[in-house]
């Protein structure tokens, strides 16, 4: 399968969805901000990799599966579950590259300008996870 | 000499990272410099507004696997890291990217225990997403024990 773009998704979400991910994301980074005052930056540090997208996006993947296959008169939950454990087989390659993300941070920031560390290591994340992706679908289960 | 210069930037990272609190007036050089509260309001700002922007590219973004990755995103890193290079130096910004290298072994278990329970379709979503959350914290617990042991800060 190519990927794609499918916009339908979002007309199906509703707008506190939306406002529930905001609000989550920016309560983990102030909550971070205010531990590693407290705490210092090697304790608040740990938080950076804190699963703040996952929990909220799993369980609307859920919701959607399941509202679909009830208006067909299909109970939908079992599919609903294995969409979202799909998701998390995604994640999982996320988090590799999210660990790889860190190893370049850690080594760039005090060599390199903030802007030039910080989105080389967003754009070795996404090389990592998505290469992951591919080696998966071609050579994995 | 840049060898050199690193260490100096180490050596200022780990004496703040000693302190128990990081004072804007402890940083030199061109730092920013706002009330703290609104440090806490661009936090907020950035910190939903990334994981917005990520959780949007995940929603439309096929197949599912694929955007399943941006559940991995490093989204309040950036936000985070971005906001204490400003502030704070990008010494300080280092070593927290550092501690999230082990926490992010534990975002791995996480996701991987999530996806084995989700895909025997028994459990919900919701229960196994915050109920594996216990996994994670033990593990960035772990891992902060063991940086504060012998890591030196």
């Amino acid at each position: 399968m190519i990927p794609s773009l499918d916009f339908s998704s979002l007309k199906e979400a509703h707008w506190w969805q939306f406002a529930v991910r905001f609000f989550l994301g920016g309560a983990v980074t102030v909550c971070t901000g205010l531990i590693a005052q407290r705490f210092g930056p090697v304790v608040g540090g740990l938080f950076l990799a804190f699963p703040a997208i996952f929990p909220a996006t799993a369980t609307l993947i859920e919701r959607h599966e399941t509202e679909k296959k009830s208006k067909a008169g299909i109970d939908g939950r079992a599919r609903g579950r294995k969409a979202a454990a799909l998701d998390a087989a995604g994640a999982v390659l996320g988090g590799w590259g999210m660990l790889c993300f860190g190893c370049a941070a850690w080594l760039a920031l005090p060599r390199y300008s903030m802007a030039l560390a910080l989105v080389g290591a967003a754009l070795l994340w996404q090389i990592v996870s998505a290469s992951l992706w591919w080696g998966r679908r071609h050579w994995g289960r | 000499m840049a060898s050199e210069v690193l260490g100096k930037r180490y050596a200022v990272a780990v004496k703040l990272a000693r302190s128990p609190a990081l004072e804007p007036a402890a940083c030199s050089g061109k730092r920013l410099w706002y009330p703290p509260g609104m440090d806490l309001l661009w936090r907020f700002l950035l910190g939903g507004a990334m994981v917005s922007l990520f959780a949007l590219i995940g929603d439309v973004l096929r197949p599912k696997r694929l955007a399943g990755i941006f559940g991995g995103a490093p989204s309040v890193a950036l936000a985070t890291l971005a906001l204490t290079a400003a502030k704070s130096g990008p010494a300080v910004a280092s070593l927290e990217a550092r501690s999230m290298i082990l926490s992010s072994l534990g975002f791995v278990l996480y996701v991987y225990v999530a996806e084995r329970l989700l895909a025997t379709a028994r459990w919900s979503p919701l229960v196994v997403s915050l109920g594996g959350l216990t996994i994670w914290g033990l593990v960035a617990a772990t891992a902060g024990v063991l940086l504060m042991r012998f890591a030196g800060t």
